[in-house]
């Protein structure tokens, strides 16, 4: 049975069309880049298949039910969706983020100690440790992607959906943000990640989706997705393609 | 965690339930005319007379109210995700003054045994409600932010009508309308106090079982319906619940400003954002707070009294502006 399965998913805002007939299947976790230029569909497709926007055609299925057969929260306990940016205008802490993440699996008024125990985990795992009690709006754009992922990862979902999820991260935390989606790869989990990165994709990812005007126009490893032939017009300026001395391939372009 | 919670809000709903307390008997023993306490004591007239029939229901009216208006206040900050948003944020207060005005502009006297005002105003706020619930069930797009925009129209409307009627009304009518829109503080009879309890209790009850979904809604109905929230439904029924304490206690008192503002900031920043602390504190703390305004208000420059919601501006506008320029 496919983890995710889109079948012939289409959406659009009134007569634009964002996703047009887009097929595709993961049957075994895997961690998937979805790159293409601005406007492509990327956030559009995840936000699909995490059951926030309703395909005007075509069906998305979790785990071989369609989701308009699924509650939310019973897609919630199947997806865990981190958008680029959340804000809120009240000053909730680090550790409060954390434990909405816990919402699908909860009941009443109170967090079990499964749930907490799930929180200090995902606290831990992403470093957050020392802003724990801090207020979340007053944290750095990268610190805020940490404390969202930490969410994504007390929700303990088999799917992951990340838009953008080292947009504001320097050098290092980029290393360790793709690290740890690995190591979640590597713990069974499927992780959809929307990226500008081409690089980073090329080098971490097992496999790529290429958007462009909201249609699958590749679906391939790495080292297939990542030549300048395919990649030039879908984002209209060249690409250069190189080997570094250790075997990794990365890209130029301009 | 749950544990520090849980004794937590044991220890916030002991301290705010303390608070409304002693404003609740300290307030109906002060006011313009001294009690003799000893003819209290012994319930002896006038003194216990003044104390049951008027001091008494008008303080349990003001902590009715007051934790009512603090309640929708957290609510719709949360459900809005404004910062600003209070109890009138969605036209329930326009819509019920609006009911309250005409009332007044066409002579209505009783009706049912309630006075036409108090029963016109609750007409006009159950209208909006009934008027944005439809809204929502036929726009698939409803979201708090349409919510938000349908509340400010509402306003606008409502208050452009007001505006109209007083422009039409005779002298005595104008003076009616303006005191009413001022807000006020009365004494009610025992059986209206119940009957309002009876709302604002179980309503409140309500929005304060929700306190979960209230913290996750207010990141935003993305996050929250990726945390297996339903909010179209949870943002109806949020704005249902906050609509009922507003247009039942707006219909009785008029308008009263400021309360749903500041008691939810001030008590967020001693008690935390946590609605499943914060909504219990601005129970009881916005009671309290109602209780010792209404209490100045008629004390200060008795016999004159100044209406409530002038003394909530005077008193909490000033200590709200310190506060954040303190942070």
């Amino acid at each position: 049975m496919s983890r995710i399965a889109l079948d012939q998913v289409s959406f659009g805002y009134g007569a634009a069309p964002v996703l047009r007939e887009i097929s595709a299947r993961v049957d075994e976790p895997q961690l998937i880049a979805i790159i293409g230029p601005n406007g492509a569909g990327k956030s559009t497709l995840i936000r699909t298949v995490a059951g926030l926007l309703h395909p005007t055609s075509g069906t998305c299925s979790l785990e071989g039910k369609p989701l308009g057969q699924l509650d939310r929260r019973a897609i919630s306990r199947r997806v865990a969706h981190v958008p680029q940016q959340v804000t809120a205008p009240i000053p909730f802490t680090v550790e409060e983020v954390v434990l909405t993440g816990r919402t699908p699996h909860s009941h009443g008024l109170f967090e079990s100690a499964e749930d907490l125990r799930a929180v200090d985990h995902a606290i831990a795992l992403t470093h957050i440790e020392a802003f724990r009690h801090r207020p979340f709006h007053n944290l750095s754009g990268g610190e805020q992607q940490r404390v969202l992922l930490a969410a994504a990862i007390a929700q303990d979902a088999p799917i992951f959906l990340l838009d953008e999820p080292g947009a504001h991260l320097d050098p290092e935390n980029q290393t360790e943000l793709w690290n740890l989606l690995a190591q979640l790869r590597d713990q069974g989990r499927v992780m959809l990640i929307v990226t500008h990165h081409l690089n980073l994709a090329a080098e971490r990812a097992d496999r790529v989706w290429v958007l462009q005007q909201g249609r699958l126009v590749a679906d391939a490893s790495p080292n297939e997705a990542m030549h300048p032939e395919r990649l030039q017009p879908v984002f209209r300026v060249p690409f250069h393609r190189h080997a570094a001395a250790d075997g990794r391939i990365y890209l130029t372009y301009g | 965690m749950a544990d520090t919670l849980r004794s937590k809000i044991s220890r916030t709903l002991a301290l705010t339930a303390l608070l409304a307390a002693v404003a609740l008997v300290v307030g109906p023993l002060v006011g313009g005319m001294g009690l003799d306490y000893g003819n209290l004591l012994a319930r002896r007239d006038p003194d216990w007379q003044i104390f049951v029939q008027l001091r008494l229901p008008r303080t349990l009216l003001a902590l009715l109210t007051g934790a009512a208006l603090s309640v929708s206040g957290a609510l719709f900050q949360a459900l809005l995700r404004d910062a600003l948003a209070t109890p009138s944020s969605l036209g329930v207060s326009a819509a019920a003054s609006l009911g309250a005005v005409a009332a007044i502009s066409t002579s209505a006297g009783e009706t049912l045994g309630f006075p036409a005002v108090w029963l016109f105003s609750l007409l006009g706020a159950a209208a909006v409600v009934v008027f944005i619930a439809m809204l929502a069930g036929a726009n698939t797009r409803f979201s708090s932010f349409t919510l938000l925009l349908t509340g400010i129209a509402v306003n606008g409307i409502c208050s452009a009508a007001v505006l109209l009627l007083h422009s039409l009304a005779g002298i005595t009518k104008s003076f009616q309308i303006t005191h009413w829109l001022m807000g006020g503080i009365d004494a009610i009879e025992y059986s209206t106090l119940a009957m309002l309890g009876l709302i604002v209790i179980p309503g409140s009850l309500w929005i304060l079982l929700r306190a979960r979904s209230w913290n996750v809604l207010s990141y935003g109905d993305e996050w929250a319906a990726g945390r297996g929230i339903d909010t179209r439904r949870l943002t109806i029924e949020g704005f249902v619940a906050g609509a009922l304490l507003t247009g039942t206690l707006t219909a009785v008192t008029g308008p009263i400003a400021f309360v749903g503002l500041i008691v939810p900031h001030l008590l967020r920043r001693l008690v935390g954002a946590d609605h499943r602390l914060l909504l219990p504190a601005s129970l009881f703390g916005g009671g309290a707070f109602l209780v010792v305004c209404d209490t100045l208000s008629r004390s200060v420059l008795a016999p004159i009294e100044v209406p409530v919601g002038v003394t909530t501006a005077l008193l909490g506008g000033p200590f709200f502006v310190w506060l954040l320029w303190k942070r």
